[in-house]
């Protein structure tokens, strides 16, 4: 006969057993790439990464993309392969790309790489990450030269930008999403060291925020700091139907706020903005327009 | 240990059981129950008739004395040997899920049956002999929830009969039934013991109908025994003024056993 | 409709025919057309095989065994509407699962044993861990003077759920962003995998099979507790023994199937009801079947979930689905029933 006793004797043994048993080799993704032969094809189930390769020139042989790779139009040709949570294994097999790039942790993926697919899993997050992913992506697919062009070019883009702002006043800005489920008091700002924190301070402005990483804050919080300007960063494909108006409207009531009192709550549907990859300059200059529109008009016609 | 010469099915001697508190629900309770003998087991409610079927379920333990089934404690058999021997009915007993007729029946093989409950065709025999015995065989088919309650005690009695068990304790079987079929339940209880000397211990309220078919009463009051005997002995309106504390007119039938009339004009 | 030996394995029979057939068919069928694959790239389409076969039989028994322990708990609770989703059980092993998911460091996860070929996951422990507090606690609070009231099985499972939904909420929140997505969508229930899991899958395998084995040896002894522990006991069954014994087998079972696919719900609701209807109550042939039954019903299911094209809604979990089924069935299953009277504990 079966006893309890026994069995939770059995399980602290194996649970003890299973412990001891740890061991450290790493079951995270090979960080260095292998040198030749560069990788053929890619699958790209992170927007940036996608938007990446093809401004790297290697659009034709990007053969899958996630559903919200949306960008260039050339994208949208691909199948879709996955999303941010999950990957469709089986045409992944048939594609057989010799690389995917995964937006989440994977702890491993041992099915793809057993089909010679190797998974990539690169942290995104700022303007560095962004020199490190086209940097890896060019050596990887054998594209340096193009790889080196478009840092080039995007650090120009950039540089730009920060002379444009420079000798402003930097404007105090809380750059916020919005609330798409409804109605909570809770705001999500975006905090220190993230890549619309980097935008933001090349674009002349200050975070309001002085923590680091994305974070929930009380509108209370919000309140005592006293932004000039707020930011609602939505992306178009978050939910079209809904009007700026309807947006601004949930900061009506917080009259003092400086940024709502004086009518500087601004609403951007550039899907770009939150995104680290190789239209970073625009998504600057759009702060910059926003924040400083005279500056904005003044390198525009410099650009000219 | 010893065992009486001529065991009785069932002996209960000096038993008693608490539920804590220093109150004992039964103290000093001796009776027993013969071969082919028919008992039924009366008292007041809180008397602690269902504690002593409990007891001699081995639901629960004794705090004193012992029971003994054929002679033996009844401790120290297997559960399965036990269930041999001694089959229980309650007072209503609906199960969970869907069960034809048969198959319940068939659920009082399983002390016979090896662990897997594969019922062989002998089990099967039985089984229906069994609902044949208690005019039941028309139902096999039906499903439990579709009798009456009657039909369904019959049912549950024909399990009891499919047991083998030697001896009955039925625990208030007739409380949802209307008049006829309590009168039918105790008289197939006295055929059963009569014509295949299976021995019933019946707990019941109903204080007429025992009286008119039971071999003997036995009358609990306050966890103690009060009378046993035959019925006529046990119902006088002396007894049933002590035991329910209500006067009563007791009458013979023609056949000698008591009938109880309470007063209901003191009420 | 009595019950004989020969109908017995004739059903039997059948449902294992009807087991191979489904299971056959979910090798074959999904999104991808796996003969065009067999000559064109010989590599893709054995890897394609390699992964329906793990998944196809994590279904398998992760159905039979969340139908199995549904059943075990309806004639342990005498209560039809007892399932480990609706218990807490497969919450409580949720919270073990993402517990030790969050807190152990990656390489504790798993342990492997190459020899053997057998994967030891700390999750899966964890898992099972939980289940068995779970099912220990919702008795303890479910019950009065000794008595399971039926309604207030359920409504201690409900306040159960609601604990460890809030606990595993809590629990992501503190995750962070990454983590916090793997949890929520693994908390809809699927059984895919970019891993190969044949390890932990072989592990799971035997403790499914052993606690599936124990199950069907105690069938008759369900059917006996169908009509209360005192009648049960009266007819030579050690209730107690019994009782705990299937209790804790129940929890393995329900506690596996969540490390392995996350909690997928009313698999054990559904699965024992419909062969109730059919195939009558009886546990010596409902035990068994619903272990057949709950592979096939999960197989399909998952299968189901494959064929929706990715570009759609990618890869829907397989809980969603069984739970959209569940619930309605739930509802009508309660206004269906009658409280079993005098239902013993």
């Amino acid at each position: 006969m079966i006893r309890p006793h026994r069995y939770i004797i059995t399980c602290l043994a194996l649970v003890l057993f299973a412990l001891a048993g740890c061991r450290h080799d790493s079951a995270a993704l090979p960080a260095q790439p292998a040198k030749p032969p560069a990788l053929r094809t890619v699958v790209s189930l992170v927007p940036s990464v996608t938007e990446t390769l093809f401004a790297l020139g290697v659009g034709d042989r990007v053969v899958g993309r996630s559903r919200y790779c949306l960008y260039p139009p050339a994208a949208l040709a691909l199948p879709v392969v996955g999303d941010a949570l999950n990957v469709d294994l089986e045409r992944l097999l048939v594609l057989k790309p010799d690389l995917i790039v995964f937006h989440t942790r994977v702890q491993s993926a041992d099915r793809l790489t057993a089909a010679g697919i190797r998974p990539l899993a690169p942290h995104i997050e700022t303007v560095d990450d962004v020199y490190a992913v086209i940097d890896l992506l060019g050596r990887e697919l054998g594209v340096e030269p193009a790889a080196k062009t478009l840092t080039a070019r995007l650090t120009a883009e950039l540089a730009a930008v920060r002379e444009a702002a420079s000798g402003t006043d930097p404007v105090a800005t809380l750059i916020t999403f919005p609330d798409t489920i409804g109605g909570g008091a809770e705001i999500r700002a975006v905090g220190r060291g993230t890549f619309l924190d980097q935008m933001l301070t090349l674009a002349g402005g200050r975070n309001v925020v002085s923590t680091d990483s994305y974070h929930a804050a009380s509108i209370e919080t919000v309140v005592t700091w006293q932004p000039e300007v707020i930011i609602i960063s939505a992306p178009g494909d978050i939910d079209p139907g809904q009007s700026d108006e309807h947006y601004r409207a949930a900061w009506s009531r917080w009259q003092s706020i400086p940024a709502v009192k004086s009518g500087h709550v601004y609403v951007l549907r550039q899907p770009y903005l939150t995104m680290p990859g190789p239209r970073m300059g625009e998504a600057a200059r759009l702060l910059l327009a926003t924040l400083h529109p005279d500056r904005a008009a003044k390198l525009e016609n410099a650009a000219k | 240990m010893t065992a009486p010469a001529a065991p009785n099915a069932l002996e209960v001697r000096d038993l008693g059981f608490t539920y804590g508190q220093g109150r004992f629900a039964l103290s000093g309770v001796n009776f027993s129950v013969a071969p082919g003998e028919f008992v039924g087991l009366l008292g007041p409610n809180g008397s602690g008739k269902s504690t002593l079927v409990k007891l001699a379920m081995r639901l629960l333990p004794p705090a004193a004395g012992e029971i003994f089934i054929d002679g033996r404690r009844a401790g120290d058999y297997r559960l399965r040997d036990y269930a041999r021997r001694v089959a229980y009915l309650p007072q209503e007993n609906r199960p969970a899920f869907a069960f034809t007729v048969l198959e319940t029946v068939l659920m009082g093989r399983s002390p016979h049956q090896g662990a897997m409950g594969f019922e062989s065709a002998a089990d099967l025999a039985r089984a229906r002999a069994a609902l044949d015995r208690v005019d039941a065989a028309a139902f096999a088919d039906l499903f439990l929830d579709e009798l009456s309650g009657g039909e369904r005690q019959r049912v549950m009695l024909a399990r009891a009969l499919a047991q083998e068990a030697r001896l009955l304790i039925l625990d208030e079987p007739a409380s949802f039934l209307d008049l006829r079929h309590q009168y039918e339940l105790y008289r197939l209880l006295r055929d059963l013991a009569r014509a295949e000397r299976r021995s019933c211990l019946c707990v019941g309220h109903d204080l007429n109908v025992a009286a008119a078919f039971c071999d003997r009463l036995v009358l609990l009051c306050a966890g103690r025994v009060v009378a046993a005997g035959p019925p006529a002995e046990v119902l006088t309106a002396a007894k049933v003024r002590e035991v329910y504390e209500i006067d009563a007119d007791v009458t013979l039938r023609p056949d000698g056993r008591p009938v109880v009339l309470p007063r209901i004009e003191q009420l | 409709m009595s019950f004989t030996v020969r109908r017995y394995f004739l059903i039997l029979a059948a449902a294992a025919v009807l087991w191979l057939a489904v299971a056959g068919f979910s090798l074959v069928v999904g999104a991808e057309n796996i003969w065009q694959l067999r000559d064109s790239q010989p590599d893709a389409f054995n890897q394609i095989l390699s992964s329906r076969l793990e998944r196809t039989l994590t279904a398998a028994l992760v159905g039979a065994a969340l139908a199995a322990s549904g059943v075990a708990f309806q004639a342990l609770l005498r209560n039809p509407l007892a399932e480990p989703y609706i218990l807490g059980v497969s919450g409580g092993a949720s919270l073990g699962v993402i517990l030790a998911t969050v807190l152990l460091p990656v390489s504790c996860l798993t342990f492997t044993i190459p020899a053997l070929g057998l994967t030891l996951s700390a999750a899966g422990l964890a898992g099972f861990l939980m289940a068995l507090v779970t099912v220990g606690a919702v008795y303890l609070i479910a019950q009065r003077h000794g008595r399971l009231d039926p309604y207030r099985l359920i409504l201690t499972g409900v306040i159960v759920n609601a604990f460890f939904g809030a606990a595993i909420m809590l629990t992501a929140a503190l995750a962070g962003d990454r983590l916090r997505n793997e949890i929520i969508y693994w908390l809809m229930g699927g059984l895919g995998s970019l891993r190969a899991r044949w390890g932990e899958l072989a592990v799971a395998a035997l403790v499914i099979l052993a606690g599936l084995a124990v199950f069907v040896y105690q069938a008759a002894g369900f059917n006996l507790l169908s009509f209360g522990e005192d009648v049960a006991a009266s007819l030579g069954l050690h209730v107690e023994r019994r009782r705990r014994s299937a209790f804790v087998v129940a929890s393995l079972l329900a506690g596996v199937s969540v490390s392995l696919a996350g909690p997928i719900g009313f698999v054990g609701l559904i699965v024992p009801h419909l062969l109730r209807m059919i195939f009558g109550s009886d546990h010596r042939l409902l035990v068994p079947l619903s272990i057949f039954g709950g592979a096939i019903f999960l197989m399909i299911g998952d299968r189901l979930v494959q064929l929706v094209p990715y570009n759609l809604v990618g890869g829907l979990p397989v809980g969603v689905v069984t739970a959209l089924c569940g619930v309605p069935f739930f509802i009508l299953l309660m206004r269906r029933s009658r409280t079993p009277q005098g239902a013993a504990p």
